[in-house]
């Protein structure tokens, strides 16, 4: 049976890993071509030509010249003996400047405080000082750290949208994140983005959302798992106690099948309600109840109304635990290798964008792991649907509490991608038990919920109505006496009082003479009766004296009839 | 908010629908609580983040002036330019702005503060100002926590009732155009005219208001912001209220608020339309592949799904 089991889901599986790798791997091909196309559509030129174009009204005014070189301008820090070196007329001009301060100011405060700091600057401005190409290693190595600054804080339009920057904006927007740390300036560029949007935005989350079920069905196969080894650890315990109460056990008080019966009833009554309280979409397998022994089974049907509770505790709980494990692990990876970010601002930085708010204050720097980074948000975002649906759950469960519910017959059960009410499920229950068409109209759904749900939280036993009791035979011999004084009956029969007084003499005459064969002695007792007429004719035909019943009392009757004959 | 409307609304909206007949005292008390909330958050981020920013803006202040006294008294060098630039950027990076002379408001004013509580929580999220210190961050955190079910809870009954006129709008095609057209092709003008409605009084005349009130904008780029916005994209690139010369910035920034919130009512109503089509319906064709393996592997009889599959699975278990 395993052997045949097994290439199924085997099947199974592969199918959906392979639709969950195609939308996957759609993502990924549209992220490339808006980052392609976003690079194309803000290219330098574009955003120069828009520039000159905005800056048209302004061209009256001519702008500074000294800004013109401000790109291009690298500031070099050299000791004072380094540049006495170079060129000594520092030294000198130093030297006179030094003298005139002193005699022209002759030591006051205020006018030292000014008037220094400017003419000694203008000795070091007028410097000669040339630029040495292979001086060494380290200031070439301080030059390119120089360099490296200067691009971080001033970004040319060219180093703006570069791969990097591309990918991760065009991941961000259809993601819904947004950091916004670039932007498009362009008509076009803000253009094609509204399209992207409209087209990317729900095949993302379609796909988010497909691998927020995988996970979540995976988190749940766990559970079963460990569910059913702590089920397994119970019944082991169980059975030892059994072993042990043995010799104690008496007869069972209920006959084996009617306990089989209720607990049945139990199975049946819980599928429904468990059906009926599941939320829509959420949870579409249908539970296959194991057949344990008969034994236990009442057992079983006592445990199981507690366990459906935790259930979803521990979901919560498991859920909850991943998801924060998930954000501190982020934190710690992140931080080894994002260069801005320790622990806590990483830690901020998962939160602000697995929930998509995405602030933009921190974004991933180190190009090098940009793939670490964008795999790692894309499951992240799955595990925040899962967190939040759950939340969103509590939540509304709180709003709803102490609620009773109307209009049940409209209530929606969904059966995997189908739905159908539950007035239309209790109609085709109903019609599986040939149960009848009027009673199934008269049926009210509301009052049925109510005490459905009363049984789970134990205030009735069950719904099943109490049964007729029983007919007892065994307490008194039947007999046609007890039938007569129960059901009040027209027929007179041979033994009334007010028959016997006056028939008396001639049914006893007939009886002595007769005493060796029954059947004889009915047929001449018959005809006694009907040569008297006075008496009513009793007819006793062959279908009536077929019956079980009716000679065994008769031959009762006879008998006691027989002994006051012989007594007399 | 984008994000959990895909997966939240089937099971929400329909698991509500018909079984709970809402009061409106309830959405009344909801929705003030989801106020009150935003104005706590509002207090608390003008409390945390306000010190900091003083303290930036007083020390600017000075330097400021340090320069412009330096530059009436000297010629101007291009170093003391470089390093005013290199300033002036810095604190332009810190959401710091001093253009023209003007003395604007600061950045965690209750106005702007209430406005980003509320991008915070519907997961919008410009960016354009955030938390700078430590605390600030934390509370974001906690914060959203709280605020995100909240939010979405809260919006999903506001789309649960606004489905009752979306009904009513469909079962009168159903009276005009039933011996018309197919049911599908009523289901198709219903959701026509939902998303034409949608368009109208959601992205185009607010995006008309915007961009008469900002004089910085074109009107593509307010049906841009309206679009990043609502679809909580929120790049932060645009934002209301950020000219120095806007009047009314706290009221102006409030009601940017509160279309906010209402945009996304109206976005989540037109994706719960949307996905009533089954054809649309693209989340449970997904789920059906996976639960059609199911059952043919537990029944083994029936290749295909169908309501008697169901009803055979289901009994099955039971017998």
């Amino acid at each position: 049976m395993k052997c045949s089991f097994h290439i199924p889901e085997k099947y199974q599986w592969a199918s959906t890993l392979f639709v969950h790798v195609a939308l996957i791997a759609g993502v990924a091909v549209y992220t490339v071509f808006g980052a392609l196309s976003m690079q194309w559509l803000e290219s330098p030129d574009r955003v120069r030509a828009l520039l000159k174009r905005e800056l048209k009204p302004v061209e009256s005014l001519p702008p500074p010249p000294s800004i013109s070189g401000l790109p291009d301008r690298i500031t070099r820090v050299y000791l004072g003996e380094e540049l006495a070196i170079l060129d000594p007329g520092v030294h000198e001009c130093l030297e006179r400047t030094i003298l005139t301060l002193f005699h022209d100011t002759k030591c006051d405060p205020y006018s030292f405080e000014h008037l220094n700091i400017e003419l000694i600057d203008r000795c070091y401005a007028e410097a000669n000082v040339p630029i040495p190409e292979g001086y060494g290693g380290q200031p070439r190595k301080k030059i390119k750290n120089k360099e490296e600054e200067k691009d971080v804080i001033d970004e040319t339009p060219a180093e703006k949208w570069s791969i990097g920057n591309s990918v991760i904006f065009a991941f961000t927007v259809i993601t819904t994140i947004g950091y916004g740390h670039v932007a498009p300036e362009t008509f076009e560029g803000r253009l094609f983005l509204i399209f992207y949007g409209v087209i990317g935005v729900p095949f993302t989350l379609l796909t988010i959302a497909d691998l927020g079920m995988f996970l979540t069905r995976f988190l749940k196969n766990l559970l079963t798992m460990a569910r059913r080894f702590a089920h397994y650890l119970v019944k082991l315990y169980q059975k030892a106690k059994k072993q042990r109460n043995k010799s104690q056990k008496t007869s069972p008080v209920m006959p084996d099948s009617e306990r089989s019966e209720v607990w049945n009833t139990g199975k049946e009554m819980k599928e429904m309600s468990m059906r009926t309280a599941r939320e829509p979409g959420e949870g579409d397998e249908i539970e296959v109840i194991e057949n344990g022994n008969d034994e236990n089974g009442k057992e079983e049907d006592e445990e199981e109304p507690e366990n459906n509770e935790p259930r979803k505790t521990e979901e919560s709980i498991a859920l909850g635990i991943t998801f924060t494990c998930y954000l501190v692990a982020g934190a710690k990876i992140l931080s080894v290798y994002e260069p801005e970010m320790d622990f806590f601002k990483a830690l901020y930085f998962n939160f602000v964008t697995l929930t998509t708010i995405g602030l933009g204050d921190f974004v991933p720097k180190s190009f090098d792991y940009l793939l670490i980074t964008l795999i790692y948000i894309g499951i992240g975002l799955a595990l925040t649907t899962m967190a939040i649906e759950i939340a969103a759950d509590l939540l509304k469960k709180l709003h709803y509490i102490g609620r009773k519910m109307e209009n049940v017959g409209q209530a929606v059960v969904w059966f995997g991608g189908k739905k159908m009410t539950m007035k239309s499920l209790v109609k085709h229950l109903g019609d599986q038990f040939n149960i009848p068409e009027e009673e199934l109209a008269n049926f009210d759904m509301s009052a049925f919920v109510d005490n459905a749900i009363k049984v789970e939280k134990g205030e009735i036993a069950t719904l099943r109505k109490p049964p007729t009791p029983p007919v007892v035979f065994r307490e008194r011999a039947f007999s046609f006496s007890n039938v007569r004084n129960s059901s009040e009956s027209a027929l007179k029969y041979v033994d009334d009082n007010r028959f016997s007084k006056t028939t008396q003499p001639t049914i006893y005459t007939v009886i002595i003479h007769e005493t060796t064969r029954t059947i004889d002695t009915l047929h001449n007792l018959a005809d006694a009766i009907r040569r008297d007429p006075s008496i009513p004719r009793l007819d006793l035909d062959v279908h009536y004296l077929t019956d079980m019943s009716a000679p065994t009392s008769f031959d009762e009757n006879y008998l006691r009839t027989y002994t006051n004959a012989r007594r007399k | 908010m984008g994000l959990e409307m895909f997966t939240m609304h089937t099971k929400v909206l329909n698991g509500m629908e018909g079984r709970m007949r809402e009061s409106n005292m309830r959405i009344l008390v909801g929705l003030g609580v989801a106020v009150v909330y935003l104005f706590v958050g509002a207090i608390v981020f003008v409390r945390i983040e306000y010190p900091l920013e003083k303290i930036e803006r007083e020390a600017y202040l000075d330097y400021q002036n340090q320069w412009r006294d330096r530059l009436i008294q000297l010629d101007i060098d291009e170093s003391e330019i470089d390093k005013l630039f290199l300033n002036i950027r810095e604190a332009a990076l810190n959401g710091i702005w001093m253009d023209r002379n003007l003395t604007s408001d600061p950045n965690w004013t209750f106005g702007q503060a209430f406005f980003f509580a509320g991008t915070l929580i519907s997961t919008v999220g410009y960016g354009r100002v955030s938390p700078r210190t430590e605390y600030g961050k934390l509370f974001t955190i906690l914060y959203c926590v709280i605020g995100i079910p909240l939010t979405l809870a809260l919006l999903s009954a506001i789309v649960a009732r606004m489905r009752e006129p979306s009904h009513k709008l469909r079962g009168l095609l159903n009276q005009r155009l039933g011996h018309l057209f197919t049911v599908n092709h009523i289901q198709l003008i219903h959701v026509g005219v939902v998303f034409a409605s949608l368009l109208l009084f959601v992205f185009a005349i607010p995006a008309w208001v915007f961009s008469s009130i900002e004089t910085d904008w074109s009107y593509l780029d307010a049906f841009y912001y309206c679009f990043v916005s609502l679809t909580t994209i929120g790049l932060g690139d645009f934002e209301p209220g950020d000219d120095p010369n806007q009047s009314f910035r706290g009221l102006y920034k409030i009601g940017a608020t509160v279309y906010l919130m209402g945009g996304l009512c109206c976005m989540m109503l037109f994706l719960a339309t949307l996905y009533d089509i089954p054809q649309f319906n693209l989340t449970s064709f997904f789920v059906k592949s996976d639960e059609e393996m199911r059952f043919s592997e537990e029944d083994g009889k029936y290749g295909t799904l169908d309501s008697n599959v169901v009803e055979n699975g289901f009994y099955s278990a039971d017998h």
